[in-house]
C-alpha cells in the first residue's frame, strides 16, 4: 500500500472512526484501524465487534493495498503532524511495518494483518428508510442525557426509537435511567412505519452523534431486529443493537398531573443553581415550594447553611412542596429551546412532567425526591 | 431526601421452556405432561406462594387451550361461559374466596363437557376448608400434587430467573451471596430480587454484594 493524503483530511477521518477504538481490549486487532486503499480512496474502519465506523476519503493511491494499525497512536501522530502537510503511507520489507512519512518527519508503525481484521457486516437489513440529519440531532440530542450508566441494567443503556402510528406518525426516542424520562418526537419518514423498536446503544449514539454534527443532508438508515446501518456522506456506520426489551414507559407517563406551574425557564435555572449551591449533599436536592403565582427554591445543608430565592410563576393550584435533585432540574429544563417551561405536578411522590408550552413533541418525566 | 425512582414494569417470562424443572416440582410437571390422560375431570397442585403454580397453569393453559381464571371471580359468569371454545380452566388462588356453588357448578360442567379443571393453592384441597360436602367430596377424589420448597441448586436457577426477568445483570457472587443468605423459599427469592431492583434503580447503582448485604439486613430487619 503506497498513498499520499493531506493531513487534514486524514485527520478528520481518524478522528471519526478512532473514538470506537476501545483503549484497553484484550483483542490486538481492535487496537488497529484497518486501512484500505484502491481508485483514489483511502477507507478506514474501526470497530469494537458491536460497533463498525468506516469511513472513505480522497487519496493519492499509488499501490492499491490494505493493512491495519493502532488507531489512537496513528491519531496521536497525525494530530501533532504540521498543518497543511501531506502524509505519506510507504511499505516496508518488513511486512509488520508501514511507514509514514510527514515533511522531515519519519515514523515506523506496527503492523497487523488485514485477514485478521473483524469482517464488514455487509448484510441487508430489512427496514430502510431515509431521515434529515437535524431530525436524527433532535432525537439524540433531546434525550441522551437520561440514558442509564448502570452495566447491571443493560436494557436501558441506549436510546429507544421506534414508529408511533396514531394519532400521528412520528419516530419517537425515549431514553430512561429510572429517576427521569426524556421523550422526543420527530415526523415519521416514509419507510419507517414498521420499523422494530430498536434500543440503540449509549456508545453507537455518541459516536453517530459526532459523525452527523456537521453534516445537513439525509441519512439513510437500515435496520433490523438486531443491527443498525447509517450510510451519509462518504461514512457507514454499522451497530448491533442492544437484545433486550425496552420498559413500557408509556405506563410511567402521567397523564392526569393538574398542578400546573408555567415559569421563565432562563430565570427558574439561575434560581435553582444559585440555591443548590448550598446543597452540599451528593444530589444536591432542593425543595420547591408552591403558591399561587409564587414559587421558593429552597435548599438546606447541616454543615453549610441553608438558601431560598422566590420567583414568580403562573400557578394557580394548591399550595404544595416537591423535592428535586437539582442537577436533574437543571440537565431538564436545559433541553427546553422555549423561553417558558411548563411543570405539571400530581404530588410530592409521583412523577412530574416538564415541558416547553409550544412544543408537543418532547416530555421529560421527573421523579421527585422524598422531602 | 432520597431519590424515588419510576415504577418501570417487568413482565416475567412464563413459556414452558422457562420453567425450571428440580426435585421440588418434577412430580407437577410430569402430571401436566400427562393432560389429558388424568384419571378424573381435575387435578390440584398446590405449593408455596411464588413456587412457581401460576407458571404451571400458564405453560398447561398454552399447551392445552384452556383459559384461566381468578378463583374469586368464577361466580361472576356461568360455566358454559367460561368454558365456550375451550375444554378447560385453570382456577388460580382456589384455596382463597372461592364461591364454593360456583366452583361446584364449574366442576360438574366441566366433568359433562369432557372439559379439564386446573386448580391452584397454597395447601392441599383437603385442608381448604370447603363447607360443601359435595365438592368436598369432589375435592378429595381430584388428584394433589405438591410443589416444594427449592433445594440450593434450584433457589439459584430462581434468583437468576427472577433477575433474568426484570433484564438485571448480575454476577454469579450476587447470587451465591443470596443463596447463602437468606430464607430459601421462592417467596423470598421474589422479594429479594425486587428489593435489589429497586434499591439499585434508587440509588443508581450496579447491583453487587455490598448492596445485597446491606438490602438482605434491611429486609431482616423489617
Amino acid at each position: 500500500m503506497k498513498l499520499t493524503i493531506e493531513r487534514e483530511v486524514l485527520l478528520k477521518s481518524l478522528a471519526h472512526v478512532q473514538s470506537v477504538v476501545e483503549r484497553r481490549t484484550t483483542i490486538p486487532i481492535l487496537s488497529n484501524v484497518r486501512l484500505d486503499a484502491s481508485d483514489g480512496r483511502l477507507r478506514l474502519t474501526a470497530t469494537d465487534m458491536n460497533l463498525t465506523v468506516a469511513e472513505s476519503v480522497c487519496a493519492s493511491v499509488l499501490q492499491a493495498g490494505a493493512t491495519t494499525t493502532p488507531a489512537h497512536m496513528l491519531h496521536e501522530i497525525v494530530r501533532k503532524l504540521p498543518e497543511g502537510g501531506e502524509v505519506a503511507f510507504e511499505p516496508t520489507e518488513q511486512v509488520d511495518r508501514i511507514v509514514l512519512r510527514c515533511g522531515d518527519g519519519i515514523f515506523s508503525l506496527s503492523c497487523l494483518p488485514v485477514e485478521d481484521f473483524p469482517a464488514d457486516f455487509n448484510a441487508e437489513l430489512a427496514h430502510r428508510f431515509t431521515i434529515p440529519a437535524a431530525d436524527l440531532r433532535r432525537l439524540i440530542d433531546k434525550t441522551r442525557f437520561a440514558i442509564s450508566h448502570e452495566e447491571t441494567r443493560y436494557y436501558l443503556n441506549g436510546i429507544y426509537l421506534h414508529p408511533v402510528i396514531e394519532p400521528k406518525p412520528l419516530l419517537r426516542s425515549v431514553a430512561t435511567d429510572g429517576h427521569r424520562l426524556a421523550q422526543v418526537d420527530v415526523s415519521l419518514p416514509n419507510g419507517a412505519d414498521s420499523i422494530p423498536g430498536v434500543i440503540v446503544h449509549r456508545k453507537a449514539v455518541t459516536e453517530i452523534r459526532k459523525l452527523i454534527d456537521d453534516f445537513d443532508g439525509e441519512i439513510a438508515c437500515s435496520l433490523s431486529d438486531t443491527m443498525a446501518r447509517l450510510c451519509f456522506d462518504s461514512v457507514n456506520v454499522t451497530t448491533k443493537l442492544i437484545d433486550g426489551k425496552f420498559p413500557d414507559y408509556g405506563r410511567v407517563i402521567p397523564a392526569a398531573n393538574d398542578k400546573i406551574m408555567e415559569f421563565d425557564g432562563h430565570g427558574f435555572m439561575n434560581v435553582v443553581d444559585r440555591v443548590s449551591t448550598l446543597a452540599t449533599d451528593r444530589t444536591r436536592s432542593v425543595k420547591l415550594s408552591l403558591a399561587p403565582g409564587e414559587l421558593e427554591v429552597s435548599a438546606i445543608s447541616p454543615e453549610s447553611g441553608s438558601a431560598s430565592e422566590k420567583l414568580p410563576v403562573l400557578y394557580d393550584s394548591d399550595a404544595m412542596q416537591i423535592g428535586f435533585n437539582a442537577r436533574y432540574l437543571l440537565e431538564l429544563a436545559g433541553q427546553l429551546d422555549g423561553e417558558r417551561i411548563s411543570l405539571a405536578m400530581n404530588d410530592a411522590a409521583s412523577p412530574s412532567i416538564m415541558r416547553d408550552p409550544d412544543d408537543n413533541h418532547a416530555l421529560f418525566v421527573l421523579m421527585p425526591m422524598r422531602v | 431526601m432520597t431519590q424515588l425512582a419510576l415504577a418501570l414494569d417487568h413482565r416475567p417470562a412464563m413459556g414452558e421452556a422457562d420453567f425450571l424443572v428440580a426435585s421440588s416440582n418434577r412430580d407437577a410437571v410430569l402430571w401436566l405432561d400427562r393432560w389429558p390422560d388424568w384419571p378424573g375431570a381435575g387435578l390440584a397442585i398446590h405449593g408455596p406462594a411464588g413456587c412457581g403454580k401460576s407458571h404451571l397453569a400458564q405453560v398447561w393453559r398454552r399447551r392445552s387451550g384452556a383459559r384461566s381464571i381468578n378463583a374469586t371471580t368464577i361466580a361472576s359468569e356461568e360455566p358454559a361461559t367460561l368454558l365456550s371454545g375451550c375444554n378447560g380452566l385453570a382456577v388460580e388462588d382456589a384455596d382463597r374466596g372461592v364461591d364454593e356453588r360456583a366452583l361446584l357448578h364449574l366442576y360438574n360442567w366441566t366433568a359433562e363437557q369432557g372439559g379439564h379443571l386446573l386448580l391452584t393453592g397454597r395447601s392441599p384441597p383437603a385442608r381448604w376448608g370447603i363447607a360443601l360436602p359435595d365438592l368436598r367430596s369432589r375435592l378429595a377424589a381430584m388428584p394433589a400434587v405438591a410443589v416444594t420448597q427449592p433445594d440450593d441448586a434450584l433457589f439459584s436457577a430462581v434468583l437468576i430467573k427472577h433477575f433474568s426477568d426484570r433484564q438485571l445483570r448480575v454476577g454469579d457472587s450476587v447470587v451465591h451471596y443470596i443463596n447463602s443468605h437468606c430464607e430459601r423459599s421462592f417467596e423470598a427469592a421474589g422479594r429479594i430480587v425486587a428489593a435489589l431492583d429497586g434499591a439499585a434503580l434508587a440509588e443508581k447503582r450496579n447491583i453487587t454484594v455490598p448492596l445485597a448485604r446491606r438490602v438482605l439486613a434491611e429486609i431482616a430487619a423489617s
